[in-house]
């Protein structure tokens, strides 16, 4: 397993349950796969972020009966002088599946630097605070002339219960 | 798949294409420091243009006489059109671990052993000519770039060179860019083809130098760092991995110490990363390098009131990322509440490192330190009540103007007053001077009280300059330079120690009482 992720395997890793592991290692679309686990259609609702925070995308990933699963935080790590500053302003604020919106915008993805990490309270000023370690996840998105994106995913306790824990 | 539409609210233009294709950055060698300040450029860069290819030198990691055929190769192997050199270390008479040029000072200067002056000033004369040698080298390395890559434009920046800029850029071929401060803006400027009148450059034209000015500095509240990409840029960067690594969290320092130039360089005004930007880049270096021991690389931790809040923030978050690391940075314990204090403790503070200064009030006040003594202490025992447990660096510039026997022995109590509260195996006095630095308050200060010539040349090393830009006069000086003279010879891995017990029994025999400083009287 070590040669999957780039850094170190969490402590803790192996004693989650299988399905919540499964998600955690992921390199295709989680809300694809949300919504196999629990049957229902995700939704993305966005967090309201002020105007002068450039270049940031926070959302939930929710859905109808079980509410809030995820809390994801987006970065922009490069811009690229063939992207439209207008695009990457649109994709931030738009309420899809980032991985699904920026393909069908920019093209063919590269995903890489996969990690894995916990952690735990107040870990976004914006994510809900939980007692206890909240596993996440984290990799980079790039499109073919340089424009990258780095995701990180926080899989809240709602998440782990629905998974087997 | 869903049909996507396009804003059209938001502005639609593309950003404008780089002007240079190939950036080359070159650490000019130094200790084994990271350059920290080249890792953020790079990024910064490659954020904004992705299409520039960027590489790193890191002249550190080659021996000596390799470093440049190292440099050569280079410039002839990735052909850049930019060439940006990091200068940070001028090496003016700035002692540091390992380098015995203040001993062999004060062995020549006071040593009642005339061997022992011998010895040091053939020492001394061995040790400016090093200075002067690793000074003209990194001149070399620069105009051999200028020779290498003719069609190149040269940038040079760094911590030394945004001090010495003035001094620095006489020395080099017109056309080479210097940049003061910070350079984000500055070099993007340029890859875009824009003017940078508006910005802390300098450049020389025949005789005359030309000093641009900035308004506002960069903003850095989101700057994300992306460790890999650095890491496909920066050959050589294996030798850091495991070691202490620096981090910004913010830049600028509102304070005005007289002797400080941090305020020169990144301005009076604070700029903040978001806190989410600064966890994420340690867990990089953590989870990719090893990383367990970081330095927070600002000028002040806490620097004011004002960046309390922020402070908080980022220490809940450290603390929230379970990373298991340990941090440190210079802080002024005067700011740290009880609350503060266990973030502190919680988030994994090592060491801590106070530039505590002196132990009089009166002093720190025309230093214009802008704390009170009786803050700092509190700070210290908010700090031990939260389960502090690790070591206290106490950084002293004794013998300040306005120094007396009793203002010395104030600073001697203020040490033994925190080695009362944290135990005196955990408390490290740190023993300076107050060297004179060119654009501080301290060195205009004594330019009007005559110890120093207006046109004084801050990169001299003539010894009797070198003498003036190590403030230690009169007879003070001379009994703190003997203090120091014992301990090298007693106990030089504990030195500050020995000097503050060496000038209380001085003092002591002076008919001096070492009474309550304030610090002592606040505890």
């Amino acid at each position: 397993m070590e040669t999957l992720l780039e850094g170190q395997i969490p402590e803790g890793f192996p004693r989650l349950p299988g399905p919540f592991r499964m998600l955690l290692g992921l390199d295709g679309t989680l809300t694809r796969s949300l919504t196999f686990l629990t049957g229902e259609a995700v939704k993305v609702e966005t967090v309201r972020l002020p105007e002068s925070l450039d270049g940031v995308r926070k959302v939930f990933l929710r859905v109808p009966i079980h509410g809030r699963l995820v809390f994801a935080r987006t970065r922009v790590m490069a811009r690229s002088s063939r992207t439209l500053e207008g695009d990457i302003a649109s994709l931030l604020k738009g309420d899809l599946a980032i991985g699904q919106s920026m393909e069908a915008r920019f093209g063919p993805l590269v995903k890489d630097q996969f990690a894995i990490f916990s952690v735990s309270g107040a870990y976004d000023p914006d994510g809900p605070e939980e007692i206890g370690p909240i596993w996440a996840r984290s990799y980079r998105m790039s499109t073919r002339d340089g424009f990258s994106l780095k995701i990180e995913e926080f899989f809240l306790p709602t998440l782990l219960r629905l998974s087997g824990g | 798949m869903e049909s996507l539409e396009l804003s059209m609210a938001a502005p639609m233009e593309s950003r404008p294409l780089s002007g240079y294709r190939r950036i080359l950055f070159v650490w000019l060698p130094v200790r084994k420091i990271y350059p920290v300040g080249i890792g953020y450029l790079a990024n910064w860069i490659h954020r904004e243009h992705p299409e520039v290819a960027i590489e790193v030198l890191d002249l550190t990691r080659f021996e000596e006489p390799d470093q440049m055929s190292a440099l050569s190769r280079k410039i002839a192997e990735f052909s850049p059109d930019l060439l940006a050199y990091s200068w940070r270390d001028v090496q003016i008479f700035a002692p540091h671990e390992g380098d015995n040029s203040l001993r062999r000072a004060f062995e020549f200067y006071y040593s009642p052993n005339l061997l022992t002056r011998a010895y040091a000033a053939w020492d001394g004369v061995r040790m400016v000519w090093k200075y002067r040698s690793e000074f003209h080298k990194k001149l070399r390395f620069i105009r051999e770039g200028v020779r290498r890559a003719p069609g190149a434009q040269v940038m040079v920046g760094g911590g030394a060179f945004s001090v010495f800029a003035e001094q620095i850029i006489r020395l080099l071929p017109e056309g080479v860019i210097g940049v003061v401060g910070e350079g984000e803006e500055a070099m993007i400027k340029l890859l875009e083809g824009r003017s940078l009148g508006d910005e802390r450059v300098i450049t020389r034209k025949g005789k005359q130098i030309i000093l641009g000015k900035k308004e506002g500095a960069v903003e850095i509240r989101r700057a994300p760092f992306d460790l890999a990409y650095l890491e496909s840029v920066y050959p050589g960067h294996e030798m850091y991995h495991g070691k202490p690594v620096g981090i910004q969290t913010k830049r600028g320092c509102p304070y005005g110490c007289s002797f400080c130039l941090y305020t020169y360089i990144e301005g009076k005004r604070v700029y903040y990363r978001d806190p989410e930007d600064v966890v994420d880049e340690i867990r990089q270096y953590q989870e990719r390098w090893g990383v367990r021991n970081f330095w927070f690389a600002d000028a002040q931790f806490i620097p004011g009131v004002k960046a309390v809040p922020e402070a908080v923030s980022l220490l809940k978050a450290l603390r929230d990322s379970n990373l298991g690391i340990t941090w440190s940075g210079y802080i002024r314990t005067s700011l740290i509440s009880m609350e503060m204090a266990k973030l502190m403790v919680e988030s994994g503070m090592g060491d801590l490192e106070v530039a505590i200064t002196s132990g009089s009030q009166e002093i720190l006040d025309s230093l214009k330190m802008g704390f009170k003594l009786e803050g700092l202490m509190e700070g210290c025992r908010n700090l031990k009540e939260a389960g502090y447990k690790g070591k206290i660096i106490l950084n002293y510039s004794l013998n300040a103007p306005g120094e007396t026997p009793e203002s010395l022995a104030e600073a001697v109590a203020s040490y033994e007053a925190i080695c009362d509260l944290f135990g005196p195996e955990n408390v490290y006095p740190m023993v300076f001077f107050l060297a004179v630095q060119p654009h501080t308050s301290f060195e205009k200060r004594l330019m009007r009280e005559g110890w120093l010539e207006e046109n004084y040349d801050p990169i001299s090393l003539n010894p009797w300059t070198i003498r003036k830009l190590l403030y230690n006069p009169g007879p003070l000086g001379e009994l703190i330079a003997k203090a120091c003279l014992v301990a090298w010879d007693i106990e030089p891995m504990a030195m500050g120690r020995v000097v503050m017990r060496e000038i209380k029994k001085s003092l002591g025999l002076a008919g001096v009482h070492v009474k309550g400083s304030a610090v002592a009287q606040a505890s």
